[in-house]
Formats: C-alpha cells, sequence, structure tokens
C-alpha cells in the first residue's frame, strides 16, 4: 500500500526536511565508539526523575544591511548584522531569562570603518576579516552569535542549571550543557545500530555513543523519541543531544536520562510550530522573541542609510 | 504626595487624544475609575497634562497564540509567556488645552492631591460639595453652581428600586449641603426642603441618631467635613386619622408627627380642585374642561362664614367639608331633575358631566379626610426640612398632594421673584407624576419647575426607576445626573447617554451605595459611593431620647 511507503514532511517546507532523505543520511567521517555505555544495543527507558532546573538558550542573527568601503573601483565590501541570545528558565513554570542584543558592522579586505552610532539603540561594533565574499562576512556574523550564546550557556551553567542548546555543543568545559539537534544531516550509527533508534518510544534514548574522541571535541551523545510520530519519516520526532566528555561517562548517562525523560513535555504540535515536534516550546517561543528584539529590520535599514549618508562613518 | 507611576502610555496601537491605554507596571494596578495623568513632551507647546480615566482593564499573555497555549503556560510550564495588564484610559482633562496624543511609552501617574484636584476639575467649581468617596477612597465633589441655580439647577436621580439608594444618596446630599454653609454661601441661610415619603415610614426617623450607624461610617462623614448626626431641623406631616381631630395617621412614630390638611375655603382659593383631575385619560374626557368651569364658580360663589375662617358658603349651602362641596356642586352640574346649569359645565355631553360627578364623588372618598374645616396646612417654613409623609395615602390622594404642594410652592416663589431663600424639592417616583405621555396639571408643575424654577430658587431632586419614562423637559433639565443600579435594558437608553460605554456595562452590577453622577463641570461620569447615614431609617434603627435624663 502507497500509505506504508509515503509520507508527507512535518516541518513546513522552507526549513527543508528534519531528514535529508536524498542519498540516505551522509555517514559522519568521524570515528563513533557505539560501546561507551553498553554493547547490548536496546531502547533505554530512564527512571522518572524530578524536573530540573533548566535553562533553553538559543540565539539568532541577521543581516540588517549590506554596504561598501573604500575608493576606487574595489571597495570593501561589508554588512551590518544584528545578533541575540536568550533563555527560557524552567522551574516548574517557563520564563524569559536574560537576552541580549549586539550589532556589528563586518567589513573584508581587513577594513575596519568607525561607525557612529546611528542611535542610542542602533549602534554598530567593528570587525574586520581577510576575505571578501559574502559567507565569509556572514560566518563573522554567525560567529559574534556563537559567542554570546557560548558565555551565556557557560553562565546560566556556572549558576547550576541544565542547560539545553539549540544546535551543537558550544563548550568543551566539564558543566551540564546539552546540546539538541533536531534535524538530522548525518548519520552517526551504524546499519546494526540504526534501527534501534527509530524503534525508539517517546520517552526513550539509545544508548550513549561517543563520536569524535580523538577529535578536540570529543562528545558523548544519544537518540531520542520526543514525541510519537506515526505515519511520519522514520526519522521525524527523533532529536540527537550530546554533551561534553571532558564530564565523564557517569554524569553523561546521568544528564541523558533526565534529558530523555522530561524533553517530550516541550515538544510541539504541528498546529502549534512549523517545525513540530523537534522545535521544542520554550526554544520555539524564545527564536520569536529574539527576533522581535533585533527591532524592525526595514526601519534599522533605513537609520543605516540615512546615517550612512549623514557621514556616520570615518576612516579607522 | 508624590505622584505614583502605575505604567506607561503603549504604543502598539496609536494612542489618541481621547483615548488611549496604559501597560500596567508588574508591581501595581489599575481598577476601573481610577482617574491617571499623562505629562507628555509637545514641541512648541511644551509641557501638556493628559488627565483621564480608566474605563476598563485587560489582562494577556503576550507569547500565547493559541487559546490550549494556556495549559502549556501554565499547566505544563514549557511555554514562557508575558503577563501583560493593561487599562484603557478616556481622557478628561487636558491641560493647557493642546489636544494631543500621549507620546508611547511615557510614564502614566494616578493622580493624588492636587494633580486629582486637576483630574476632577475641582480647581475650576466655583463651590464644591463633598458628596461621597471615588474608587481611591478620597472625597469627590459636585459643583454647587450647577445645582442652586447659578449656572444650572435640578438634580435627576435614576435606578432600580431597592438597591439603587435613590433617597438616601439625595438625603446624604442634603445633610452636606446643610452642614457646609461656608460652600453653599448666601444660598445656605433658610434653605427649606420638602422631602415626600412614599414609601413606608423610612423618612419619619430624618432627626433620630441611627444605633446601627458603626465607627468606619462616622469616619467617613467627618472626612466629609459633614458631622455624622441626624437632620437637626426636621417637621413631619402625615394625613389626619379618621374623619375629626388632627391625629397623624403613622404606625411607627406618632410623636413630633402633625397633622395636614386643607379649610374647604382654601381648597376653593388655591383651586385645588384640579389636582382630582390628573389622570392621563381626563384631559381627552374634557373633565379638565369642566373642572376649570366649576372652579371658577366656586371662587365666584363662595363667601366667607363670620366666625368659621375655613368654611365658605356657596348660596345658603355652608360648605364644612368636602362632601358638602360635592354635594354644591352635583347640585350644579348634574341635578337630579333638571338639565345641567351651562355656567358650571359649558357645552358638554350629560355624559361627561355624570363622568365628572362620579370622579368627585370618588375622589371625595379618597381625600375626604384631608380637606376639613379645622384644617391644617403644611408649614415648609417651620423646619429646615419639612418631610410630608404620603405612604398610607391612595395614589390618587397622593397625586392630589404632591399637585397642591408643588403648585403652592411654585405660586408662592413665582410671588415673590426671589431666588433666595431655595426651596429644594425631593420627590421619588417622578414617573408617576410627570410620566413621558400625556397631560397633568402636575406634569405641568413639575415642568415649570424644571424649566423655569432654575431662576426662582426651586430646586428639583427628582428620582424615578427609569428617567426614561419621565417626560424628558424634567429630566433634559437637571444639570447633574446620578444613578444607581439600573436594568440592563434601561441602561442602554438615550437618557443615559452621559454614560460611558464602560459605565452602562457595569451600572447593572452597582451594590447599594454605589451610584455614578456626571455633571456639566465634569465631561465624565465618575463612580462614588456615599456613607451610611448617621440618621435612622427604621423605627428599629431610632436611638430615641431618655425620657428620664436630669431628673
Amino acid at each position: 500500500m502507497v500509505e506504508d511507503r509515503m509520507w508527507v514532511e512535518s516541518w513546513s517546507p522552507e526549513y527543508g526536511s528534519s531528514s535529508e532523505v536524498d542519498d540516505g543520511l551522509t555517514t559522519s567521517v568521524e570515528e563513533v565508539d557505539p560501546d561507551v555505555e553498553t554493547s547490548s544495543w536496546r531502547p533505554i527507558t530512564p527512571e522518572p526523575s524530578a524536573s530540573p532546573v533548566a535553562a533553553f538558550i538559543d540565539g539568532v542573527d541577521r543581516v540588517d544591511a549590506r554596504a561598501f568601503y573604500g575608493q576606487g573601483s574595489s571597495p570593501a565590501p561589508g554588512l551590518f548584522g544584528s545578533v541575540a541570545a536568550g533563555a527560557v528558565l524552567v522551574d516548574g513554570l517557563a520564563r524569559f531569562g536574560s537576552t541580549e542584543v549586539q550589532r556589528w558592522s563586518v567589513f573584508g579586505n581587513d577594513v575596519n570603518p568607525v561607525v557612529r552610532p546611528f542611535s542610542s539603540a542602533i549602534n554598530y561594533r567593528g570587525i574586520s576579516v581577510a576575505g571578501t565574499r559574502p559567507e565569509e562576512l556572514r560566518a563573522a556574523l554567525q560567529k559574534a552569535r556563537s559567542r554570546l550564546e557560548e558565555d551565556l550557556a557557560r553562565r546560566l551553567a556556572r549558576e547550576g542549571m541544565l542547560v539545553i542548546a539549540d544546535g551543537p555543543l558550544l563548550l568543551r568545559e566539564p558543566v551540564d550543557l546539552v546540546g539538541y539537534i533536531k534535524s538530522h544531516q548525518k548519520t552517526y550509527l551504524s546499519p546494526d545500530h540504526s534501527p534501534v533508534a527509530l524503534a525508539l518510544g517517546p520517552g526513550q534514548r539509545t544508548p550513549i555513543f561517543g563520536f569524535g574522541m580523538s577529535s578536540h571535541r570529543p562528545r558523548y551523545s544519544w537518540y531520542t523519541r520526543i514525541a510519537p510520530a506515526p505515519h511520519q519519516h522514520p526519522w521525524a520526532a527523533i532529536a540527537r543531544c550530546e554533551v561534553s566528555s571532558t564530564v565523564g561517562l557517569e554524569r553523561a548517562v546521568g544528564l541523558a536520562d533526565v534529558v530523555t525523560h522530561h524533553l517530550p513535555r516541550f515538544s510541539s504540535k504541528a498546529f502549534w510550530d512549523t517545525r513540530a515536534p523537534q522545535n521544542l516550546v520554550p526554544i520555539a517561543t524564545l527564536e520569536r522573541r529574539l527576533w522581535s528584539l533585533l527591532g524592525d529590520r526595514e526601519l534599522i535599514m533605513r537609520r543605516i542609510r540615512s546615517g550612512v549618508r549623514s557621514g556616520g562613518m570615518a576612516h579607522g | 504626595m508624590a505622584d505614583e507611576q502605575v505604567g506607561r502610555v503603549l504604543g502598539v496601537e496609536p494612542a489618541t487624544s481621547t483615548q488611549f491605554r496604559v501597560v500596567i507596571a508588574a508591581d501595581n494596578y489599575l481598577q476601573l475609575d481610577d482617574l491617571v495623568e499623562v505629562r507628555t513632551q509637545v514641541p512648541k507647546a511644551g509641557e501638556v497634562h493628559l488627565y483621564g480615566l480608566v474605563t476598563e482593564v485587560a489582562a494577556r499573555y503576550e507569547g500565547a497564540r493559541f487559546e490550549s497555549d494556556m495549559f502549556l503556560i501554565a499547566e505544563e510550564g514549557s511555554l514562557p509567556a508575558e503577563l501583560a495588564r493593561s487599562a484603557s484610559v478616556q481622557t478628561i482633562r487636558v491641560d493647557p488645552e493642546v489636544w494631543v496624543a500621549p507620546d508611547p511609552g511615557e510614564p502614566v501617574y494616578r493622580v493624588a492631591g492636587a494633580s486629582r484636584d486637576k483630574a476632577l476639575y475641582a480647581d475650576e467649581m466655583g463651590r464644591r460639595l463633598p458628596i461621597g468617596f471615588a474608587r481611591d477612597g478620597e472625597p469627590i465633589w459636585v459643583d454647587l453652581d450647577f445645582f442652586d441655580g447659578r449656572k444650572g439647577g435640578h438634580i435627576s436621580i435614576s435606578g432600580v428600586s431597592g438597591v439603587a439608594t435613590k433617597t438616601s444618596f439625595a438625603l446624604s446630599f442634603l445633610r452636606s449641603l446643610t452642614a457646609h454653609p461656608e460652600v453653599v454661601g448666601q444660598a445656605a441661610s433658610n434653605v427649606r426642603v420638602l422631602v415626600f415619603n412614599v414609601k413606608q415610614e423610612d423618612l419619619l426617623w430624618l432627626d433620630k441618631p441611627n444605633r446601627e450607624m458603626n465607627e468606619e461610617a462616622r469616619l467617613q462623614w467627618a472626612r466629609l467635613g459633614i458631622p455624622a448626626e441626624p437632620f437637626p431641623s426636621v417637621s413631619f406631616w402625615a394625613p389626619p386619622r379618621g374623619p375629626v381631630g388632627l391625629v397623624p395617621d403613622t404606625d411607627s412614630r406618632i410623636e413630633g408627627v402633625s397633622a395636614f390638611s386643607w379649610t374647604p375655603r382654601e381648597f376653593i382659593e388655591l383651586g385645588l380642585l384640579r389636582f382630582l383631575f390628573v389622570e392621563s385619560g381626563d384631559f381627552r374626557q374634557q373633565l379638565t374642561f369642566v373642572e376649570e368651569r366649576v372652579r371658577s364658580q366656586l371662587q365666584k360663589l363662595a363667601e366667607p362664614v363670620e366666625g368659621r375662617p375655613g368654611v365658605v358658603r356657596i348660596g345658603t349651602r355652608i360648605i364644612a367639608s368636602l362632601a358638602d362641596l360635592v354635594e354644591v356642586i352635583e347640585q350644579h352640574v348634574d341635578p337630579e331633575d333638571s338639565e345641567p346649569e351651562q355656567s358650571w359645565t359649558g357645552r358638554v355631553q350629560g355624559g361627561t358631566a355624570q363622568a365628572f360627578m362620579r370622579r368627585l364623588r370618588a375622589a371625595e372618598y379618597r381625600i375626604g379626610r384631608l380637606v376639613r374645616a379645622e384644617g391644617s396646612r403644611v408649614d415648609r417654613m417651620a423646619e429646615a426640612v419639612t418631610v410630608v409623609d404620603l405612604h398610607k395615602l391612595h395614589d390618587f390622594a397622593q397625586r392630589f398632594v404632591v399637585g397642591a404642594l408643588l403648585d403652592e410652592v411654585f405660586a408662592g416663589k413665582e410671588k415673590t421673584g426671589q431666588r433666595l431663600p431655595l426651596q429644594v424639592i425631593l420627590l421619588d417616583e417622578l414617573n408617576k407624576y410627570a410620566p413621558r405621555e400625556g397631560h397633568s396639571p402636575i406634569k405641568e408643575v413639575l415642568i415649570d419647575i424644571a424649566q423655569r424654577g432654575r431662576s426662582l430658587g426651586i430646586i428639583l431632586i427628582g428620582a424615578q426607576q427609569t428617567a426614561s419614562r419621565v417626560a424628558p423637559e424634567v429630566v433634559e433639565n437637571a444639570s447633574i445626573r446620578v444613578s444607581g443600579r439600573l436594568d440592563a435594558a434601561e441602561a442602554e437608553r438615550a437618557e443615559y447617554g452621559w454614560m460611558l460605554p464602560s459605565t452602562r456595562a457595569r451600572a447593572r452590577l452597582f451594590k447599594p451605595g454605589t451610584m455614578v453622577v456626571f455633571q456639566p463641570g465634569i465631561p465624565a461620569p465618575l463612580v462614588f459611593t456615599f456613607p451610611y447615614p448617621p440618621w435612622a431609617t427604621r423605627p428599629e434603627e431610632a436611638v430615641e431620647a431618655d425620657p428620664f435624663e436630669g431628673l
């Protein structure tokens, strides 16, 4: 029957797919060690545990305007961008924690013009990069966003919270920080082990596997199902989590159990989010808030234009 | 007292000069009827102060998009949301008068002290008389200029019977009036108040302290600058009991109550006959036409009787009672064995004359005891407050008494032409005396008072359950409008156009003692409460003086 072999992607099309299935998942180039927790692979149901004091963190970045600087026929390309990071604290009820917005101007060719504040709230600090390609400029902005997220994650983790970050792991320190990866671009499991991940029920996880253990970012990781997903792609509603291996295996198992047990509570429903169920409710809400904190892009672009025209940039 | 900041002007949607919203600070609140101030900097014009009245408050979760999000927020704790509380404000004053919208984000202050006076136009009131307390527990005032005839006059009070406390408010207002000669000024001396008691014997205890009055109420009266004491100067009048003598027909109280009546001579001279023909059909049936003829005949033919001041002679008949009078009239209007005399009836049909007589005989039965040779008219001048008890009288007799007394007041004032001393009239059930439809002599007097009483110094405090059923001339001429709880359908009528939509919606929920007042000086209705009365309203409440005291 067709129904058995066809499904509709639950994510809205503009996000691509929760699983890039074109050629099957690309196999990770990093070495994977499936036997760090146990060699008997089957779904694990963690013991129920008390709700942890947790913080979900996320960041956003946006190019507000593109610009050029310099004289002659090849001025240096640049951009004005805004980044923000923030947290949702969960302790019984969820509430917004601290948020921060930064604005950066990034110029190529190693030029770093001084940009005067366009207004008290719109003040760009300068970064220069050697290259001139748009993605190089963009990468510098994303790096600024990552730094902001890292600082926030470190601060919250040091305050004793379990920090769950949207996306891959940010820090290599032995803190309670879990990276939450909601889409699957690579497979880390061998064909022997994959069926175990696919057989997970909500609130279950795979055994922990190590990977990149000999790289500069050794991690422990596991798959977990956060919601039932009938009539969906086999990998739908399955997320991958990772922690730094510097926490040690025992602590990693503890974190995996707590996170696996509690994450389903935060999963979203299809009517609620276009990337349901993996896009967690606190993170989706936080992301919307961060976008709104960046301010209206049209308005900011207008400010930048008029500011630059009236001599807002000086040679630095 | 420094003004307390309660929130900031909302700019998510446009703020306008007449209406804007306030987002309320997390550690504060605003409720309906609170008064707030915003100071906004206007280029070239300088600082403009907007004063407003909270007409609605709202609370919502920001960030929630679906109704079921409430469970995620409040039960599951997975969805973060900001609790946003806001208030809608109606501008009631702009100072200086530069009509601009407040800047979004400007701080909003709860008014207090001088800024509260500004918001309530108290700084512009010529003579402000406290009438009760606003929601913030501070006094609110009415401008007496709009009560005693200088700029306006009359009060109209509406509300459902029993819970609207219309009479209680009117009395507490009068108590304030008599306690504040310094505010009332020249008009304060010799103010005379005529009160009609239409329900039980509620108002026969105005001069007795109320034993249920508590310390809190005492303090409230003190804060209004009014001694928490009963009315110091009251006279009580009731119809006489039985056909002879002048014993007042009251149940709970006889001491200090006088019986009132008119002599046949007064009845004729004052033309009181017309107040026996006050039903709306009477005019249509030409009964009033016959009445006019008969009235003038009686005035023409009546002669005094020596040694009997209240009695008259018509022809050979001595008239010492209403029965005597009816008999004489019958002889002319509907004689047994001859035609009616045209000088008494005009050219009306025989049926009309008979209908006239039927009415007259019925009247004789109902008000006969109010007309007697030893008549004793209500002395409105003896005390500051004159209470006339009508509650035991038939509807027909009530209208006769009200008509006769109102006419007396009006005629007296018209004769002197002096505005002072003021004569205040407190009359409940106005819809009965001045109904929206139809003609009657009482309605005419009331419309006269409403329209011209202001300049003659006759001030009407009229009360009714439903203003929509009272003659519009009477309601519209009242400068000050007050309302207690209203029936939901009534509140939607045009007569309450002075209320804000939010006031109308809430008028059906007012508790006894809560009312809303509108006066020309303040372009917004203000909700207020007034304290528990220090005078008794029932015999059980009355504290009697100890008769053996001092022995």
